[in-house]
């Protein structure tokens, strides 16, 4: 069975306001296994700490794709 | 630092609605400018600077032309009034010499890198300060500024709003920092930067009406709330 | 020693620079010392980032909990 292409989620254009609920929204409507593509305009280090606080250290998978210094873009998997 | 909005945001609107605007974007500060001619005229109609649900009128801004007449009202609402003269700051500080003179509370408004008018201001004097393309380093400029007579009276950041983002690299975070710590604790106006932002600052506002007859305000939903520095 | 409130308001900051600015403002305070953080939702991510990079010596008390604005006094504790 083929992996799903990652979901994309850019929040750019989104009030920063609206953001949190937006990616974890994203995140809780990944079936186990898959994987989003989050794209931001600044480092979601701290959406690496909520999803570790608040889901657990193994539950999640956090790869940066690109590092900015713009343009964040992030593969957030979560785990089975 | 009390977040504050300029009239300029929505120049057809009155000082109720205004206040609407700053209430729903929690908002506390308002300042009217002799340039909104909407806002500045419906002045005639508020008795107190305490505009209701929190929100106050921090200050009117005046140019040349209508310092006289914004200078009775200042003086009725009991509110600062602000000198705008551009970039000749020798005016500026001149003309709220006069205004100080007929009663009012009058700050300057300093344009432009600090070191081109810190030696304008007479000790003691209250000042306004402007944060624009035109300050080079604000965050620098900002310390210097807070330690002169007290620091600034009022700050006016030309940008904010939807168009936060698009100020990315100036400095702003570093600025806030700075007048975070030294106590700053005045009103930190924010106001468009340019009249081809105002379709973003209507919607930000939450203000985007519709464009004719039986039109939705919200189908006019395609320019986004917050305008993005990567040209989208 | 100033005994004026210290406060941050991060709304008209840039995505970039927000983070930043908030930390910086946290490790420019001496002990004992506070700044109120001043947003337009729960920073509640941002609590957990302090939690991980600063551990044991930070306070974090709700001022005002929205609906439009939220207030968070951060205090230095060490």
């Amino acid at each position: 069975m083929s992996i799903a292409t990652p979901v994309d989620v850019d929040v750019r254009a989104v009030e920063p306001k609206d953001r949190y609920d937006r990616i974890m929204d994203a995140y809780e409507a990944l079936p186990a296994g898959q994987a989003m593509r989050l794209t931001v305009d600044h480092d979601p280090k701290c959406m690496y700490y909520t999803l570790r606080a608040t889901r657990g250290d193994d539950s999640f998978a956090f790869e940066y794709l690109e590092d900015g210094p713009e343009t964040w873009r992030v593969l957030v998997t979560r785990a089975s | 630092m009390r977040l504050g909005l300029g009239s300029g945001a929505d120049p057809h609107a009155t000082v109720a609605e205004l206040a609407e605007s700053c209430a729903r974007r929690g908002l506390l500060a308002l300042e009217v400018s002799t340039s909104d001619v909407t806002a500045f005229d419906s002045l005639g109609h508020v008795d107190d600077a305490d505009l209701g649900e929190g929100v106050r009128l921090t200050s009117i801004l005046a140019d040349e032309a209508h310092t006289a007449l914004a200078t009775v009202v200042a003086r009725r609402l009991a509110v600062p009034l602000v000198l705008d003269r551009g970039h000749d700051n020798e005016a500026a500080v001149a003309a709220a010499s006069v205004a100080m003179a007929a009663g009012v509370t009058a700050l300057p408004l300093m344009h432009g890198p600090a070191d081109g008018w810190l030696p304008l201001l007479p000790a003691t004097v209250p000042f306004a300060w402007q944060v624009d393309d035109s300050v080079m380093d604000p965050a620098s400029d900002a310390e210097r500024i807070s330690r002169h007579n007290g620091g600034p009276v009022c700050i006016r950041l030309v940008g904010g709003g939807p168009e936060t983002a698009l100020q990315d690299g100036r400095g702003i975070g570093a600025t806030l920092r700075v007048l975070a710590l030294a106590g700053y604790a005045g009103p930190l106006i924010v106001t468009p930067s340019s009249h081809r932002y105002r379709v973003a600052w209507a919607g930000w506002l939450g203000r985007r009406g519709g464009w004719g007859c039986g039109s939705s305000g919200d189908r006019a939903a395609s320019a986004p709330l917050t305008l993005t520095g990567t040209g989208q | 020693m100033s005994t004026t409130a210290r406060i941050l308001d991060v709304r008209p900051i840039p995505p970039r620079e927000k983070h930043p600015a908030i930390f910086d403002t946290f490790k420019s305070l001496e002990p004992g010392e506070a700044f109120v953080l001043v947003n337009d939702h729960d920073p509640k991510p941002l609590r957990f980032q302090f939690e991980y990079e600063h551990a044991g010596t930070f306070g974090w008390e709700y001022l005002e909990q929205g609906p439009t604005v939220w207030a968070v006094q951060i205090s230095r504790t060490l």
